[in-house]
């Protein structure tokens, strides 16, 4: 008796610790998700397997969890031991028991009358470490909160929200750390990374992704254009807890859609960049969209794979850019392998050997609108990719439409847009979307599931040879991971703005997915 | 990323149609208008593709706020798009200009006799054999209960002469033949990436696998409709365009 009791004890407390050791080594654990992208590698696969082709049939829905808000609902669950930690539009936080749905802590955190998103009150997911689940708010702070009941132990501003700041990315815990990225670059901000101390919520390091006055990059702005120059850090990164570096995507320049008056390549906005862990200190950039003028955000989930490039075996960097592009980078020291579309452009003539696009005056937004492909929403936007080391296949849901690009003047206001114009995309039947599997070592389509419309759902495959997305019409689906036959589908009711995650409970595999304004789960039956 | 709730902030605090006439370059409005109104809702606002703007009162938009909502957002369920590339400027702007339109606009007059109108509609035309108005005829076309707040004279007569030019909306003939033989058509109802839901003459609504079709064809730029141009003579046209203007959506 005394040793069962000991016995749940200790359970109880290992249960609630979620050391950081045990999310470098998530893979011992399939039945949790433990981060962003359940692993630092960014790759948005599960290693559960017991939901196959040959029985996805029988999935069916088991629960959902409604929310109480009409914003959209982005989250990606964290799942650790039976229990799901999440984010609900706009800053609420909430723990739900994995087995029933039922909420069992929920904290809920007003939101000021005038903050300032572009996009929605939206929120993307929490992250753990140890006993304590961190997340962002739209007012630009970073919480943390006690895992058990979601008291808050700290509460640090990260930025000044009244200047068009805010937080809507998933925090990356690591190593006594958590990083995260800011978001705003439609208010004339100047982006940043940030790591704050995860016991104490001290930052530690600051790296700005417009170099100041003096720093290496500055000269590719113009005058002080460089204070205003946007470059927000708004969808979490990857990181390699081998060489302890940081790897995270950039977006747009501001102001967004009148370059005038920052003559330049305009670093680091669009760009990946790789940061030593410790410091913060920059090891490497690539910029993908130099000097942007159509918001190609490079705030894509980069994904960190090995392989075998020209002859080599390299330590790899894929990120499948809103620009249109497949690019692998050496992760290792930046340098640009390829770049392949996977989408319809027409922004660029191309790229050249050194990764660089060939400008194309004809495409810049003028008064009138310019039509280009993709839309500003890009070919694809935060939603998550996914590959599989099963079949070495990097899948990505991609937006086919166009968008007029309009060039307006711009003139800085604090807290105001920042845009210097807009964007009108085309719609109908004019706009679709996909799900392309490419190869993840040549960009090289291998298969493709079309859509009706460009989706705004993330994928998961599995080691149960699938991959599962959803639909704006609704529809929620598993492929093969090989061919991209449609196996089994469900219609959920509403539009989805979801990434899809998986984890067990009780030895039995679960997908959990939002959409519209609730989490759906689903398990074989 | 994709600007929007500030927009709407500005509008809901600063209401910026409000500004009147006297703070409005119009000239500037009305490029705003030209460039980005004026293709469906006609020059000067008088209708096209579009209704007419040139209305002392518009249906949806009874106060400023929720005109700038619908020039920003679109309306949802119609053709109108969203339109915040504009920004909260060209929003006041193509705001300003509309009410401007408004506070000028002379009652809608189309030549010709509604009351002959509404008995060709119900009769020679057979109208109301696929469309509804109110309460009465058969939903399987477009609702015509509020068309003339809806297209303009010059919209409807294009649409009854030529209903291929005017086809789209939403109505999408499709013809469906299912792997065991049976042929469904009619319109799409709705549609996602697995089903499609077709509502045929009789009124049925037949919901389909796709994966259950042998072919699935759709015919966005085909209407149900005949041509009337040859079934109705020059004064019948006119006095049924008469009769759809008339219809405000008001019993």
């Amino acid at each position: 008796m005394k040793f069962s009791l000991a016995a749940a004890l200790l359970a109880g407390v290992l249960c609630a610790q979620v050391p950081y050791t045990r999310i470098v080594t998530a893979d011992k654990e399939p039945q949790n998700w433990l981060t962003y992208s359940r692993t630092y590698n960014g790759q948005r696969y599960s290693p559960l397997g017991e939901i196959t082709a040959a029985n996805v049939a029988r999935l069916k829905p088991l629960w959902s969890y409604q929310i109480e808000q009409m914003d959209h609902f982005e989250t990606t669950p964290i799942a650790v031991d039976g229990i799901l930690y999440l984010t609900e539009p706009p800053d609420t936080i909430s723990a739900v028991d994995a087995r029933s749905g039922r909420r069992l802590w929920r904290y809920v955190r007003p939101v000021p009358a005038d903050i300032q998103v572009c996009c929605g009150r939206v929120n993307r997911g929490v992250a753990i470490l140890d006993n304590t689940v961190y997340a962002g708010t739209l007012d630009a702070h970073l919480l943390a909160l006690n895992a058990k009941n979601g008291a808050v132990e700290w509460d640090t501003q990260v930025a000044d929200y009244k200047s068009g700041h805010s937080l809507t990315g998933a925090p990356l815990a690591i190593a006594g750390k958590v990083v995260v990225g800011i978001a705003g670059g439609e208010y004339g901000i100047r982006g940043f990374i940030d790591a704050y101390d995860a016991k104490s919520g001290k930052q530690l390091w600051r790296f700005w992704t417009v170099p100041g006055s003096g720093q290496p990059g500055n000269q590719t702005w113009t005058g002080d254009g460089w204070l205003r120059g946007g470059a927000p850090a708004w969808v979490t990164g990857a990181y390699d807890p081998d060489s302890n570096v940081l790897y995270w995507g950039t977006g747009n320049p501001g102001p967004d859609w009148n370059p005038d008056g920052r003559a330049g390549d305009n670093l680091y906005s669009c760009s990946l960049v790789a940061l030593d862990a410790n410091t913060g200190q920059l090891k490497w950039h690539f910029q993908f969209t130099p000097h942007d003028s159509h918001d190609y955000d490079s705030t894509n989930v980069p994904m960190l794979i090995d392989g075998v490039v020209r002859g080599q075996p390299r330590k790899l960097l894929a990120l499948a850019n809103r620009n249109a592009f497949y690019y692998l980078l050496d992760r290792t020291t930046g340098e640009f392998l390829s770049a392949t579309p996977y989408a319809k452009f027409t922004w660029t003539k191309g790229i050249d050997d050194s990764g660089r696009p060939q400008p194309d005056a004809s495409m810049e937004p003028s008064e009138n609108g310019t039509l280009v492909w993709p839309s500003l929403y890009g070919a694809t936007n935060w939603f998550s990719p996914s590959y599989s080391p099963a079949t070495k296949l990097v899948y990505v849901s991609v937006r086919e439409q166009s968008s007029y690009f309009y060039k307006a003047e711009a003139e800085y206001q604090k807290g105001a847009m920042f845009t210097g114009g807009g964007e009108r995309a085309v719609g109908g039947a004019k706009a679709s979307g996909a799900v392309r599997a490419l190869d993840a070592l040549t960009g090289n389509i291998k298969w493709e599931f079309k859509l009706q419309s460009p989706p705004w759902s993330g994928l998961l495959s599995t080691a149960g040879g699938l991959v599962f997305g959803g639909s704006m019409e609704g529809n929620f689906y598993a492929l093969d991971a090989v061919t991209g036959k449609p196996l089994w589908d469900y219609q959920t009711g509403a539009e989805m703005y979801s990434n899809v995650m998986s984890f067990a409970v009780d030895g039995q595999q679960r997908i959990a997915v939002t959409s519209g304004h609730a989490l759906f789960v689903f398990g074989l039956q | 990323m994709l600007p929007l709730l500030p927009l709407l902030l500005f509008l809901s605090q600063a209401n910026p149609a409000a500004a009147g006439p006297s703070g409005i370059d119009f000239a500037r409005a009305k490029r705003v208008f030209d460039t980005n109104c004026a293709g469906c809702h006609g020059p000067e606002g008088r209708g096209g593709k579009g209704p007419s703007l040139a209305v002392p009162k518009l249906r949806r938009a009874r106060t400023d706020e929720e005109l700038g909502q619908i020039i920003l957002f679109g309306l949802p369920g119609t053709e109108m798009p969203p339109s915040w590339h504009l920004g909260v400027e060209g929003v006041t702007l193509a705001a300003a200009y509309v009410r401007m339109l408004g506070a000028h606009a002379t009652p809608p007059h189309v030549d010709g006799d509604v009351v002959k109108g509404k008995g060709l509609f119900r009769g020679k035309g057979g109208c109301t054999g696929c469309h509804t108005i109110g309460a009465e005829g058969h939903a399987f076309g477009p609702d015509l209960s509020d068309i003339g707040a809806r297209r303009s004279a010059a919209g409807l007569r294009e649409a009854l002469i030529e209903p291929n030019a005017a086809a789209g909306g939403g109505f999408v003939p499709v013809r469906a033949v299912t792997r065991l033989g049976e042929k469904v058509g009619g319109v799409r109802v709705n549609e996602d990436n697995f089903t499609i839901q077709i509502l045929e003459p009789s009124g049925a609504v037949h919901s389909l696998r796709k994966s259950a079709l042998a072919e699935l064809q759709e015919s966005p730029n085909e209407s149900k409709m005949p041509s009337y141009k040859t079934i109705f003579s020059e004064g019948e046209l006119q006095d049924l365009l008469a009769y759809l203007s008339s219809l405000r959506g008001e019993q």
